[in-house]
């Protein structure tokens, strides 16, 4: 690829963004999401090229009979057949590839634009999956950008603030979306961190996630076991010598390692706590101090021995449970609940093969038949940040952030505060994402970005501003309310709608809910509709099911 | 297993019409499920019963303490009570002063304490020990059971599909308990914003069709798609919402609060159902969580501010019901996975343990203190009290002394019934 490739991966962060309000955005859990004082950020222009021997998706489906496609199994998406074409590179992004390529930055990451799918689908899944994976050979400037923007990490709102950048911004979508994994299961929270002084700590633990996420898993829980945030969530900063309290130990057997059906006891437990004595909390700094370690003879998991934190850590991530532990989370996370042995052996033999490599697993997540399958296909429930990072992202809004991290939080997920120990439950059964209250939020986010101008975003002010309609209309030939919908639901939901669906929003389309506004946009076989009425249709489009679905 | 959960949402989207599900449709929109149909329905009544959560393993021995026991002190360095940090309940077991804003519901005879609550084969494990008490399945397998023990029971109600009010949550994230075949219950994490937001300057009938258009992609997909298990459920909350949404909005807009409460999140939740329950919006359990008892270390510290934050709430709640004449039909039962260990640990806390007190409250409620003090001479091998009340004892005395339900059929057995009621 060209020498820009890294600069087409996602959007590059809006400049200048030295300008912005820093003061922090309260969201209290009943106020709207609508920030009002968000200093616009100046777009950068599109450098995008994608030469001109590929056929775009949009000539393909909007020029081709959506029907026909339908009937051959591409525009659903329901079959995400593997075939040899789809991996080859330099191939024509068709729609097979385009809904493969969709589909994987979904799971890999927050969701791809028009671009990003374009781009990957030219370097064909194979390399895709390469290039998301050796992430490390991108340079993110992301991390410059973040520096300069002076957040006062004892504000819990700029803590999220930050996050949620890089998740906007970031070209190593992988790597955020590991983050947010590992801050589900080795999770911490603000809620018990010693005060907002101590907030900073956990930015602390998540560049720590984010740096080694990736790394043998034997590393990643050296790391964690002496990490502050970690320290103060699971109390082993007060674990004492000859009176150790059980809580680290317990929670990393349950729920970090093993799992509570992989046999370990009470008695196993009780031995953990006491070998992983010694660590205290100086001024913020974990401390190993190897007299206040407890040096007694332990049995832990079927050995016996002197043992400190490294070996526990050695004996658990050597265990026979571990892998099919840490490959059932990300398999749940990243492809679809409740895999069965089989489909998680590819990860596990990785695991055991690799010496534990985190990247060795994800490698043969990737590359498993089963990740590409109809079962894995929209198998998950969005969660919160898939749907809104995703939606933002999709729709091209340029947005600092403000008021991004409320939104989730309404959603069920207020990132650096879990809902308990074990995190959130809809990390591994998406199911748990989607309830009244969640829904709401969802769709009502959804209502602000179609109506309230300025929301999220100066430069756009709404869903789709309104050159940005007329300019896909022109662009793309779009001659009807049919072309029209159907062109944004293969842009947000990867295929076109049924006709009975259609109908549904074609019906909404032409009834023209708001009699004041102008008939402002005219199609060229002769039917109007207005701004207005055609944002709302998108509403109805990213509110239905198909974009609820990952 | 889950899979047949979502197998009801399934087979019960199938059953509607493809175009019938307008607005006007919602309320008989669901059919009856399978599981409903093994259960006996319950009759009507008017009874009401509000679920508090203690989320994280309360300590029962530091809110209502054996004072007079040198075994506590013995075992407590800083979590012992003495005489002069309870309010004695008889001259040997005492309520933490701490949750003193209980005491008026205490002397007025209308707060039960249930001591010793438990199970057989006790596991220390917040997760699997929160399912047990949940789903009732004792093996503690999450996942295996398919509904919870107030979900099931909502499921039997006679209006069970017309009513999408009768059962409440106040948060974002629904508790195992409310499972429920073929509903999904609504979850209120906010009063204000459990309303369909409109778009400005726009008709009642406008929005109407553009969220009648909304729900027919839903249900439309859900028919399209029975392979996919999550299309059932999204039409089912989807459904629910807007049903839920226009019967609450308005009513409990009219509601306003006789007292005011205290700051705390409890109490925002605890109001959200006073407002239901006095607004008549035909609630029949309201379900509220409140966190953070995994005391591990620095209990007292902890505690010195969740208990007053609980007795508070929960206090201004019965004022508040009291006032608008709604208190005599409800029934308020907390519950914790489990209790502490009863020897502290080093770090001024305590380790995950079994047996512990809940509370019952209510004008009905025959006040008083029930159950065998806690036995701090004979514990488990780990250092745990013996349970001596099973929390199923509990739900059979609620099921069937308050609700009338067939409580064997919900909880698969019999268990003895208690004198609280």
């Amino acid at each position: 690829m060209n020498e820009n490739e890294n600069e087409h991966a996602f959007a590059p962060l809006p400049q200048p963004i030295l300008s912005i309000d820093d003061s922090p955005t309260v969201i209290s859990e009943d106020s709207a999401i609508i920030p009002e004082d968000i200093t616009a950020p100046k777009p950068q222009k599109k450098t995008l090229r994608f030469g001109g021997r590929k056929i775009s998706r949009r000539t393909l489906l909007i020029g081709a009979s959506v029907v026909g496609l339908a009937a051959a199994g591409i525009a659903g998406g329901t079959l995400l057949a593997r075939e040899q074409s789809v991996f080859a590179p330099g191939a024509n992004v068709t729609p097979a590839v385009e809904a493969n390529i969709a589909h994987l930055l979904r799971r890999a990451g927050f969701g791809g634009t028009q671009s990003d799918i374009q781009y990957y689908g030219s370097l064909g899944l194979t390399a895709a999956i390469n290039q998301l994976l050796n992430y490390e050979t991108i340079t993110d400037p992301i991390e410059n950008q973040l520096s300069s923007m002076n957040f006062d990490f004892t504000k819990f709102a700029d803590m999220q603030r930050w996050w949620i950048l890089r998740m906007l911004y970031t070209k190593r979508p992988l790597q955020e979306k590991m983050t947010l994994f590992w801050h589900g299961l080795l999770t911490s929270s603000a809620q018990k961190i010693g005060g907002p002084k101590n907030l900073p700590l956990l930015i602390q633990q998540n560049q720590f996630l984010r740096a080694h996420a990736l790394d043998t898993f034997d590393n990643i829980l050296l790391g964690i076991t002496q990490d502050p945030a970690m320290m103060w969530w699971l109390d082993l900063r007060l674990s004492r010598k000859n009176n150790p309290n059980e809580n680290y130990a317990r929670e990393l057997l349950e729920l970090f390692t093993l799992g509570v059906s992989s046999g370990y006891t009470q008695d196993d437990v009780r031995a953990a706590a006491f070998a992983l004595t010694g660590w205290s909390l100086r001024n913020g700094a974990s401390v190993y101090t190897p007299a206040q370690h407890n040096t007694a003879t332990q049995t832990f998991l079927g050995q016996t021995g002197s043992f400190d934190y490294r070996d526990i850590i050695r004996i658990i991530a050597a265990h026979p449970a571990a892998g099919p532990h840490l490959a059932t989370r990300l398999f749940s996370f990243f492809v679809h609940p409740n895999p069965s042995a089989e489909e998680i052996k590819p990860m596990v033999d990785a695991y055991y093969s690799s010496g534990h490599s985190v990247k060795a697993v994800m490698q043969a997540m990737f590359n498993a038949p089963a990740f590409f399958s109809a079962a894995a296909y929209r198998a998950r429930i969005k969660s919160p940040p898939e749907f809104v990072i995703g939606s933002i992202r999709q729709l091209e809004l340029k947005t600092q952030g403000q008021g991004v991290g409320g939104a989730m939080a309404a959603m069920g997920q207020s990132l650096f505060a879990p809902v308990n120990v074990a995190g959130w439950p809809g990390d591994t059964e998406s199911e748990a994402w989607m309830n009244t209250a969640t829904w709401l939020a969802r769709i009502n986010l959804l209502n602000t970005a179609a109506n309230v101008p300025g929301f999220l975003a100066a430069e756009t002010g709404n869903i789709l501003a309104f050159e940005t309609m007329t300019s896909d209309i022109a662009k793309h030939n779009l001659k009807s309310y049919g072309d029209f919908i159907n062109y944004y639901a293969q842009n947000f939901i990867d295929s076109a709608l049924s006709s009975e669906r259609l109908a549904l929003l074609t019906q909404f389309l032409q009834i023209n809910p708001y009699p004041s506004a102008l008939q402002n946009i005219t199609f060229a076989d002769g039917t109007k509709t207005s701004w207005e009425t055609a944002r709302n249709t998108i509403y109805i489009l990213l509110s239905g099911p198909e974009y609820q679905l990952n | 297993m889950i899979s047949s959960r979502r197998g009801f949402f399934k087979n019960g989207l199938l059953m509607l019409g493809a175009s019938a599900l307008g607005l006007d449709m919602l309320n008989t929109a669901y059919p009856a499920g399978v599981l409903a149909e093994t259960l006996a329905q319950s009759p009507q009544n008017n009874n009401i019963l509000v679920i508090v959560q203690m989320a994280g393993g309360n300590d029962g021995l530091y809110a209502v303490a054996p004072y007079t026991d040198p075994l506590l002190a013995q075992n407590r360095p800083t979590l012992a009570l003495s005489a002069q940090d309870v309010i004695p309940l008889n001259s040997v077991m005492g309520l933490n002063k701490e949750l003193g804003a209980l005491q008026p519901l205490w002397e007025s005879g209308s707060m039960a304490v249930m001591q010793g609550v438990g199970y057989p084969d006790p596991i220390l494990s917040h997760f699997q020990s929160m399912y047990i008490w949940e789903s009732l399945d004792m093996t503690g397998q999450q996942g295996s059971a398919e509904y919870g023990w107030l979900g099931k029971y909502l499921s039997t109600l006679p209006n069970a599909q017309s009513q999408p009010l009768n059962g409440i949550e106040t948060g974002n994230q629904l508790p195992y308990a409310l499972q429920a075949p073929n509903f999904s219950v609504p979850a209120i994490a906010s009063a204000a914003n459990f309303k369909l937001q409109a778009p400005p300057q726009t008709s009642a009938a406008i929005e109407q069709t553009r969220t009648s258009a909304l729900l027919q992609l839903y249900t439309s997909f859900a028919q399209a798609n029975p392979q996919n298990t999550l299309s059932g459920l999204l039409s089912s909350v989807s459904a629910t919402t807007v049903s839920a949404t226009a019967d609450f909005d308005k009513a409990y807009a009219a509601y306003k609060p006789a007292i005011t409460y205290p700051q705390s999140t409890l109490s925002s939740q605890l109001q959200i159902v006073a407002g239901a329950i006095t607004q008549n919006l035909g609630v029949k359990v309201a379900y509220v969580i409140i966190g953070g008892f995994d005391t591990h270390v620095n209990a007292k510290e902890t505690l010195q501010k969740l208990y007053p934050e609980l007795a508070a709430a929960i206090a201004a709640f019965w004022q508040d019901l009291h006032a608008h004449g709604a208190d005599s039909n409800v029934l308020m039962m907390t519950w914790s996975e489990f209790g502490r260990r009863v020897k502290e640990n080093g770090g001024m806390g305590t380790d995950h343990g079994t047996a512990a007190p809940l509370f019952v409250f209510g004008p009905k409620v025959k006040g008083g203190l029930y159950g065998s003090n806690p036995d701090l001479s004979s514990l488990d091998t780990n250092g745990n009290l013996v349970y001596t009340t099973d929390f199923r004892s509990v739900y059979a005395t609620v099921l069937t002394k308050w609700a009338q339900a067939n409580t064997t059929s919900l909880l698969g057995g019999t268990y003895p019934l208690l004198n609280f009621l």
